[in-house]
């Protein structure tokens, strides 16, 4: 795995010259999982892909990627499960949750890259700051990723205090409107940043609150707003991101430079954060394919397709070419102007039956969450 | 929508009114009664009401124009007053009004019998459907009872909207509706709910119709319109291409997103043999219906469709199966015989199924079974037909007919209206 520690330690995050490595890690990875997870070489079998195949960067197409929706319904481990460290789940809003389990050197590997990235983006700051976390409390009962990442994200700066969206009973989760709004005035008096971390929606319907309230706050000038996950089941209230920044600049005072989104799938690992145009580059530690939604082949840039995310990074599981349900499209990083050349990708919707009245049998009923 | 005594009343009032619930209900069933007439007038203003400016609402509703138009004229024919009086006379005979006098064998007992309301009906309605909360509550209101929704968590809003009017065309039923919007979470409201019905209406899938079940208690009946699945049985003889012209029809007009439509084919043959080369004939007809249809599904969609049919070839290390893709559309061979949802949206399954095993096989699936097209020779259709219904197949059907609805039909094998009333015996004192 000579090559995997190579790309996770490489210097720079938006490299252009780290093809030879890329190809080099990803070899390596998939000649690991062909020989500790039998059912993962099974099944690259069946797609007629054999480790021969890849040959040269240009063949990491080949690799037949693992649909997020594979994931929800087998389990693929590549080491003993007691050699596998932190599982990180998937929320679940569409199905059944996706446990992901890291091996030691990944977990290390994976710390420097998000401190590289979180480093590159100006996210790490010694000034102590308030945080309004728009999503979980962390809890022994939620492992969810989104939670991890929201929380991890409240150590990019010395927290002082961190109030909850969703507060965590002991049993459950209970909503905590009240809390952030007293806190987020209560934040505002003071001579510290304030740092908002969590899903957009939850930042929609709080700056709703606060318009309603005729609240308008001046926070701190190094506050700063970071968001992540989609809008979900607040789908039919979506946003673009413009109208959301702009409104929240007006109910908080921050400024739309000081947005920073980020995009993450459990199942792959690798951070993707914004740059100054709002745009998710891709880092040296992955690749982004856009396959087309009929033939799964791959795109050009400019044409919307299937998101392919491919990193090296787990030896734990064979997570290494996953394709998501995100529909997405891939530019050139010179089309982006903010001085990043790596490509950028640009997520556009989401496959799947939403809106859609079905009645067959086993179609989602509005009682499943009843017990 | 939160909608009592025909006004919309807001959360604080709705607690009020629930928490107090069993003394208005008993109130209304012990001072009134509610004779099939006046709902049908009422329905039948309301249907003559309908016009082409509803068109607008449905449109803010997000249903798109052409759809719109359908329902507009679905619902004018369903509440119209001879569709109400034909279905009472269908369903609950043609005598549904009179009382039954008769005096036992033995001439010790003389009786009279009559149909009558259950009582209270809780109707908990599922989204997959515009107006369902309106039709369930009309049909409720037609057999005499007080009818308590609680709409499901994505309602449109439509029936609420359709019920006031109701309500508004005659006032009499406004102490037979009540609407609430209750998330499912709340259970203990629900059980409020559940405590003053006679029966729960319950719509939507097994889960909901679990949850249901869990939450009742025996004092109150449950009433099952749950989802249903249907397929196609196919015999060599029946496979003609004009058959299965109709069938791919069905598959690629409804998208498989009813109860009735085709999810998959059985074939009448124990070799994988004639399954692929059943699919190789099956392909291209079923592909050219979808060109045919010139109707592209949402880009959302294909993706969907293609993730799925790709991670059914990934599972084929451990189900068996072969994906055959056409252009538009696919088919998944596959070597069990399980009867199961397709991936939709113009994607089939096929597989095996020897006659002499159609009732071992397919019984198991008992409740969820609804229609089943049976493409086959005249000379083996009546056994055929037998051992489908003897499964508990409820619709036969040709290819092309499937979800075709016709005035009068059972609703999954039966009469709504039937299991919505009891009949009471009362002796006579001579």
């Amino acid at each position: 795995m000579y090559n995997r520690t190579k790309l996770f330690l490489h210097k720079n995050v938006y490299s252009k010259n780290t093809d030879d490595i890329f190809f080099g890690a990803v070899r390596e990875n998939i000649e690991w999982h062909i020989s500790h997870c039998v059912k993962y070489a099974r099944l690259l079998e069946t797609q007629g892909f054999t480790l021969q195949k890849l040959k040269s960067y240009e063949d990491i197409y080949r690799l037949p990627p693992i649909p997020t929706l594979f994931l929800k319904k087998h389990e693929l481990f590549s080491m003993p499960l007691q050699k596998i460290h932190m599982q990180s789940t998937t929320s679940g809003t569409s199905g059944t949750p996706v446990k992901v389990g890291f091996d030691k050197s990944a977990m290390l590997l994976g710390l420097n890259m998000l401190r590289k990235t979180f480093f590159y983006h100006k996210m790490i700051s010694a000034v102590p700051t308030n945080y309004i976390v728009l999503g979980y409390e962390p809890s022994t009962h939620n492992h969810m990723g989104a939670v991890r990442t929201a929380y991890a994200a409240t150590l990019l700066a010395p927290p002082l205090h961190r109030e909850y969206a969703l507060k965590d009973t002991g049993t459950e989760y209970v909503l905590n409107e009240e809390g952030v709004l007293n806190a987020l005035i209560t934040y505002s008096k003071k001579p510290f940043p304030v740092r908002i971390n969590g899903f957009p929606a939850y930042l929609y319907f709080l700056v709703e609150k606060l318009k309603q309230e005729k609240i308008r706050l001046s926070l701190h000038p190094k506050s700063l707003i970071f968001l992540g996950g989609g809008w979900k089941k607040f789908a039919a209230q979506k946003v673009d991101k413009q109208t959301l920044y702009k409104m929240a600049e007006e109910q908080l005072g921050i400024a739309e430079q000081r947005f920073h989104e980020f995009f993450g799938v459990v199942e792959h690992n690798v951070p993707y954060c914004d740059c100054k145009n709002h745009h998710f580059h891709v880092p040296v530690y992955s690749r982004v394919l856009i396959r087309d939604i009929h033939s799964l082949e791959p795109l050009p840039y400019g044409k919307p397709g299937l998101l392919n995310l491919i990193t090296p990074l787990l030896k734990s599981m064979p997570l290494t070419s996953i394709l998501t349900d995100d529909i997405a499209v891939l530019h050139r990083g010179e089309e982006c102007g903010c001085g990043i050349s790596a490509p950028y990708f640009e997520v556009l919707g989401r496959a799947g039956l939403q809106g859609i009245k079905t009645c067959a049998a086993g179609a989602g009923s509005m009682l499943e969450e009843l017990k | 929508m939160n909608l009592a005594f025909g006004k919309i009343i807001d959360q604080k009032e709705r607690a009020e009114i629930v928490g107090a619930l069993d003394m208005f209900t008993s109130k209304t069933l012990s001072q009134k009664t509610l004779v099939p007439s006046i709902v049908i007038n009422a329905c039948d203003r309301l249907a003559r009401s309908i016009g082409t400016e509803h068109i607008e609402l449905l449109l803010s509703l997000g249903i798109p124009k052409k759809q719109g138009i359908q329902y507009l004229e679905e619902a004018k024919t369903m509440l119209n007053r001879d569709y109400l009086l034909f279905r009472l006379e269908k369903e609950l005979g043609p005598s549904y009004m009179e009382e039954n006098n008769f005096t036992t064998g033995d001439e010790t007992l003389a009786v009279t019998e009559k149909l009558y309301p259950l009582g209270v009906l809780l109707h908990i309605t599922a989204g997959n459907q515009y107006g369902l909360a309106l039709y369930s509550v009309i049909e409720g209101l037609l057999t005499g009872n007080i009818n308590i929704v609680k709409l499901s968590s994505d309602d449109d809003g439509l029936s609420g909207f359709a019920l006031q009017e109701l309500i508004h065309m005659e006032p009499l039923l406004a102490d037979y509706i009540y609407l609430f919007d209750y998330p499912s979470t709340d259970t203990k409201a629900i059980g409020k709910l559940i405590d003053v019905s006679n029966a729960i209406i319950v719509w939507g899938g097994d889960r909901a119709v679990q949850a249901v079940r869990k939450m009742t208690s025996p004092l109150t009946q449950i009433i099952e319109w749950g989802h249903k699945i249907s397929f196609a049985y196919a015999t060599k003889p029946g496979m003609t291409k004009e058959s299965l012209t109709g069938l791919a029809q069905n598959i690629v007009q409804t998208n498989q997103l009813l109860c009735s439509s085709c999810q998959g084919i059985y074939l009448d043959t124990e070799s994988m043999d004639d399954i692929y080369d059943f699919c190789d004939y099956f392909l291209p007809i079923l592909d050219d219906c979808r060109k045919n249809q010139r109707l592209e599904l949402p880009m959302e969609i294909r993706a969907q469709n293609s993730i799925q049919i790709y991670t059914e070839s990934l599972e084929s290390i451990e189900t068996p199966c072969k994906v055959f893709k056409g252009a538009h559309t696919s088919i998944v061979a596959y070597e069990n015989n399980k009867l199961d949802i397709s991936i939709m949206h113009g994607n089939c399954w096929v597989k095996r199924l020897p006659s002499h095993d159609i009732v071992k096989i397919l019984q198991p699936n008992k409740n969820h079974l609804q229609t089943a097209a049976l493409l086959c020779g005249d000379i083996e259709r009546n056994h055929i037909t037998n051992q489908l219904l003897k499964a508990g197949v409820v619709r036969i059907t040709d290819g092309a007919n499937m979800s075709k609805i016709y005035r009068g039909a059972t609703h999954d094998g039966y009469y709504p209206l039937r299991k919505y009333m009891r009949v009471v015996s009362i002796e006579r004192m001579i």
